[in-house]
């Protein structure tokens, strides 16, 4: 059981719970700007925290759904909606705050797509793709219901960390390493790759040819 | 029953040596540079580009499959369509330039033939799942519609493909006619070649002649 020990399920729990809240904060700000009632800011933040599992657990066929079994999901982002809701004048100063919470549930959901998939006997291709949805298709239909071009697009250095977590990861595992130690290097990776991108504003370069 | 003599023989595979399975790819092809093209005139990064392509080419096979219960997914088994994708969105975005209207015409003749391959493979995958013919017609229509759509919602556009109107009625024909030889004992690689065509020949027409619906709006 070195794997329990070194990386037990519970403390990959805690961060999808971490991300939950980031995704659920994110989505009630935005639905706040756009002058959405209480049931529509808890709509949106709803599809922002687990609209990318569902996405991925319906392309796989994982049913029933992991929100409809533990409901913890569903309370965790009413209430902090709710909370937020109330304290809404205060936003400006979450700002950063938000932005570490983000982080880290890019992270926590991108290993667990991809961890999903691959218990799914899905090839690696398709894990890294699955880890990607997972963590940016809530936020890319959270932007779609307020008009909004999505962020998560744009935001250069999010699809890349995740994939380049998921990369590690398989790199990892080629060379043999124990697959614990190789998830906690993946979230690593993830989030050092996105918060170095964040605060050194690092960008891809476009690979357009002719100008 | 007809549908279970089809089941094995449609249901998993369309023989990759098949002019079927060619034109799929060369409307998943038009689907990702058209994906493509709308994404960097939105400025999306290179991944970004890519995702939109991705969900382009083949959410609507997706969206079918996952209404028809047809697990694995099609692209999971079958890698060539992720990579053909990956290509074909690369290159365009290495070439890609704001102005240039070069790739029209290329992706009209290419976006008509997907739409008749799209629609097919559709209805096949459908009745050969055992859904009647208005919902197999449905479900061709939603095949080919449904990546366009979200690809219009991902840039923040109004789609397109709802306002072009001959782009539905053109699969919604071919597919009538294709049920319509089935039922008549014709031969299914006939019916195919002949939904296709018709499906194709629609298209062309109404882009060459800029034909229209006529408003269902009643007027004095």
């Amino acid at each position: 059981m070195v794997n329990d020990l070194i990386f037990p399920d519970i403390l990959l729990y805690l961060l999808d719970m971490v991300g939950v809240i980031a995704c659920a904060i994110a989505g009630t700000l935005l639905a706040q700007h756009k002058g959405f009632d209480i049931a529509g800011c808890i709509l949106v933040s709803m599809v922002n925290a687990i609209g990318g599992g569902t996405l991925r657990d319906m392309a796989l066929d994982r049913h029933p759904l992991f929100w409809m079994t533990d409901l913890n999901y569903v309370i965790v982002i009413t209430a902090t909606s709710l909370i937020l809701q109330v304290f809404f004048h205060l936003y400006h100063k979450i700002d950063n705050a938000l932005r570490l919470f983000d982080a880290i549930g890019l992270a926590a959901f991108s290993v667990i797509g991809f961890k999903v998939a691959l218990h799914q006997d899905m090839s690696p291709l398709i894990a890294i793709m699955m880890g990607v949805w997972t963590a940016i298709i809530g936020g890319l239909l959270r932007d779609i219901i307020c008009n909004e071009i999505p962020l998560v697009l744009q935001r250069e250095i999010y699809i890349t960390a995740s994939i380049a977590g998921s990369v590690t990861y398989l790199l990892l595992d080629y060379l043999g390493l124990n697959p614990g130690l190789n998830e906690f290097i993946m979230l690593g990776v993830i989030f050092a790759v996105r918060m170095l991108a964040v605060k050194f504003d690092w960008h891809l370069p476009s690979i357009r040819l002719v100008d | 029953m007809l549908n279970i003599a089809l089941d094995t023989t449609l249901i998993t595979t369309f023989n990759p040596r098949s002019l079927l399975y060619l034109f799929d790819m060369i409307g998943i092809v038009a689907c990702s540079v058209s994906g493509t093209i709308l994404a960097k005139h939105k400025n999306f990064d290179v991944f970004g580009c890519l995702l939109v392509s991705i969900v382009t080419a083949i959410g609507g096979g997706t969206v079918r499959d996952v209404i028809l219960d047809r697990h694995p997914l099609f692209w999971m088994m079958d890698m060539s369509y992720l990579t053909v994708i990956t290509i074909a969105s690369i290159t365009t975005q290495i070439f890609f330039h704001p102005n240039s209207r070069r790739v029209d015409k290329f992706l009209k003749l290419t976006d008509t033939i997907g739409l008749s391959a799209f629609t097919l493979i559709g209805i096949k995958v459908a009745d050969s799942m055992g859904a009647n013919v208005p919902v197999a017609l449905l479900l061709g229509v939603i095949t080919i519609i449904v990546g366009g759509i979200i690809r219009d919602m991902i840039c923040n556009e109004i789609p397109l493909v709802l306002q072009q109107e001959i782009y539905i009625s053109a699969a919604l024909a071919g597919g009538i006619l294709y049920f319509a030889l089935y039922n008549l004992g014709v031969a299914v690689w006939v019916a195919d070649i002949c939904t296709m065509s018709a499906i194709f020949s629609i298209r062309m027409l109404a882009i060459r002649y800029d034909w229209q619906f006529p408003s269902l709006e009643w007027r004095r």
